[in-house]
């Protein structure tokens, strides 16, 4: 591991033998959470943590997740200068309200009673909370548009959070690249959280430490693919070495290139990427008629994933119209994972069939 | 200032609000903040913090010490609002420390450094009646010695618009921690976190250097 004590430079906690990738196809994800919920019943059901979601999925155009995350700082600026962020508050990161189950479902009032929403803070009626603008989109009617934004951790090979972290708290797994955060050194400063342009690092008010996903390495060191990757029903994910030459994941990474980093502005060259949507519902006309045209503009796309997307919105097209034609297309068949094992080559394992041993943090 | 020698016991010198300590004079000590931005050794460290510029809030910190032979006890007072709970997520609390040299060249600037640490008495405004036993050996290295027991006492009040706070600890030798004894001098520095101003970690007022303090014998 590519652990280094407190004061150690931090090129020894960044070396990584190899690294880690995912992709995440957006032209599939359907935004049904189980991404989600995998993660938050394996991970953050803890005294502390409810309030967090390592494995998030919002609708886009929107606030994002946490809210207004991309407004909040953090990463690197085009001078590779560190960027000052700002820390999200229980409400930005989707708070976790409770309701009122018993008195509904037990109570005996159920005819009279409906299920209220309650904000953890104040205990009254929330502003906001997870997925609060779902489906909400952009675009005028008749041509209203969105689409499903799936994130996590993006495990940058230049992760602002261990620049950030003053006792070295923060370190890149030297066998695959994670990043993982040590709750034994962590004073709980939230420099990390503030560095972080994804926000993908959460406080923990209870251990008052700092949180994240790591990536599920004791699934990773059995050969088991992430939680939210193998969990996911709509076969949008890909996980594996990103050297590994004969992995799809290698192939539409660095071969056919379409595959895009989030926000690659922000500096920090992380390691999930994703298929940007690159035909959604096409528009009506003023008269009414349908159009040849997708409703997501391409300036949406180039603010998420820079200029290039444009090339790659192009390239699948293409490629699209090739398998219309009846003509061979590596990239559409990568695309549509015939099959499920293909995505996680070397971590094709099933969890039933492992032991795996890792501590949950504040258990014994 | 010098650490007056009285006869009060163990339960009278940490209590803030003792005549043991409203009956005498304090020094106020100027506080200035951390130089973080700018600071090529912090830049190691990290990077983000050395672009801090709006710590410090704190300005002046009223000092008094007493010792019965074989208790030491410091009070901290400093004007500032009360911040003593984490509730919402970019919250954050009170704190204070005072810092004492484990070797004579050992500076309070960096923290200590590998040859020459530094123990500090680190008190956060949420543990109420607790403090934190520090050595550091440099910038990003402070952590809690290692012990079976705390060696620290401590007690705060919030009044009047002010923190009063007494930290103190048994002067008898403890290995690697600061020593302490009648009628002969130690050095000391002075640091606040303004939890209100989101201080925590190097942003943070400070004292500066080491000055002596001596304790009466």
């Amino acid at each position: 591991m590519a652990k280094a004590p407190p004061g150690a430079p931090k090129e020894e906690l960044k070396r990584h033998n190899r690294h880690i990738a995912n992709i995440i196809d957006l032209n599939k994800c359907m935004g049904c959470q189980t991404c989600s919920a995998a993660c938050k019943s394996l991970w953050t059901s803890r005294e502390g943590t409810e309030h967090m979601r390592f494995m998030n999925v919002s609708t886009y155009p929107g606030a994002g997740y946490p809210r207004d995350y991309e407004k909040m700082g953090g990463g690197f600026d085009e001078h590779g200068e560190p960027s000052p962020g700002a820390l999200p508050n229980m409400v930005d990161v989707g708070d976790a309200l409770t309701f009122n189950h018993a008195e509904v479902l037990y109570g005996g009032t159920g005819d009279s009673v409906h299920l209220q929403p309650k904000a953890s803070l104040t205990g009254e009626d929330p502003e906001w909370g997870y997925n609060w603008d779902e489906d909400e989109g952009a675009g005028e009617w008749p041509n209203g548009y969105y689409f499903y934004l799936p994130r996590k951790c993006y495990h940058c090979t230049d992760a602002p959070c261990l620049d950030a972290c003053t006792h070295n708290a923060i370190y890149k797994r030297e066998e695959d690249g994670i990043v993982v955060l040590d709750q034994d050194l962590c004073h709980g400063d939230r420099l990390c959280v503030e560095a972080c342009p994804y926000k993908a690092i959460y406080y923990n008010p209870v251990t008052e430490k700092g949180e994240k996903c790591m990536m599920c390495y004791p699934r990773v060191e059995q050969g088991i693919a992430p939680a939210c990757d193998r969990q996911c029903p709509g076969r949008t994910r890909l996980f594996g070495y990103i050297d590994d030459e004969d992995s799809d994941l290698y192939k539409m990474i660095n071969v056919h290139k379409v595959a895009l980093p989030l926000h690659p502005e922000f500096g920090t060259e992380p390691n999930v990427y994703y298929i940007p949507p690159f035909e959604s519902t096409k528009a009506f006309a003023p008269d009414g008629s349908i159009t040849d045209v997708g409703r997501i503009e391409m300036n949406v796309l180039e603010e998420l994933f820079g200029p290039n997307v444009e090339a790659v919105v192009r390239k699948l097209r293409e490629e699209r119209a090739k398998k219309q034609r009846g003509e061979e297309s590596e990239i559409m068949d990568l695309l549509i994972g015939r099959n499920f094992w293909d995505r996680f080559k070397g971590f094709e394992n099933d969890p039933a069939e492992q032991v795996i041993h890792f501590r949950v943090p504040g258990k014994a | 200032m010098e650490i007056k020698r009285v006869s009060a016991n163990v339960d009278t010198l940490l209590n803030p609000q003792d005549a043991v300590w409203l009956n005498r004079d304090s020094e106020n000590v100027p506080l200035i903040p951390t130089p973080l931005n700018g600071n090529p050794m912090i830049k190691k460290i990290s990077p983000f913090i050395e672009k801090s510029t709006d710590h410090g809030v704190v300005t002046e910190l009223s000092i008094t010490g007493a010792h019965n032979g074989d208790f030491l006890a410091i009070r901290l007072s400093w004007a500032s609002e009360k911040h003593a709970e984490i509730i919402d997520l970019d919250e954050f609390v009170d704190g204070a420390a005072v810092m004492f040299p484990l070797t004579a060249k050992a500076s309070a600037f960096t923290m200590g450094s590998e040859s020459d640490p530094v123990n500090a008495w680190y008190w956060k405004a949420n543990l109420k009646d607790e403090a934190f036993d520090v050595v550091a050996r440099g910038y990003g290295t402070s952590a809690r010695a290692k012990s079976a027991h705390d060696p620290i006492a401590c007690r705060a009040v919030h009044e009047g618009g002010r923190w009063h706070l007494v930290m103190g600890r048994e002067m008898g030798p403890i290995q690697g921690r600061a020593g302490f004894a009648a009628g002969y001098p130690t050095r000391v520095a002075f640091a606040v976190w303004d939890g209100g101003n989101r201080e925590r970690s190097g942003r943070k007022s400070f004292s500066g250097e080491f000055v002596s303090l001596p304790l009466e014998p």
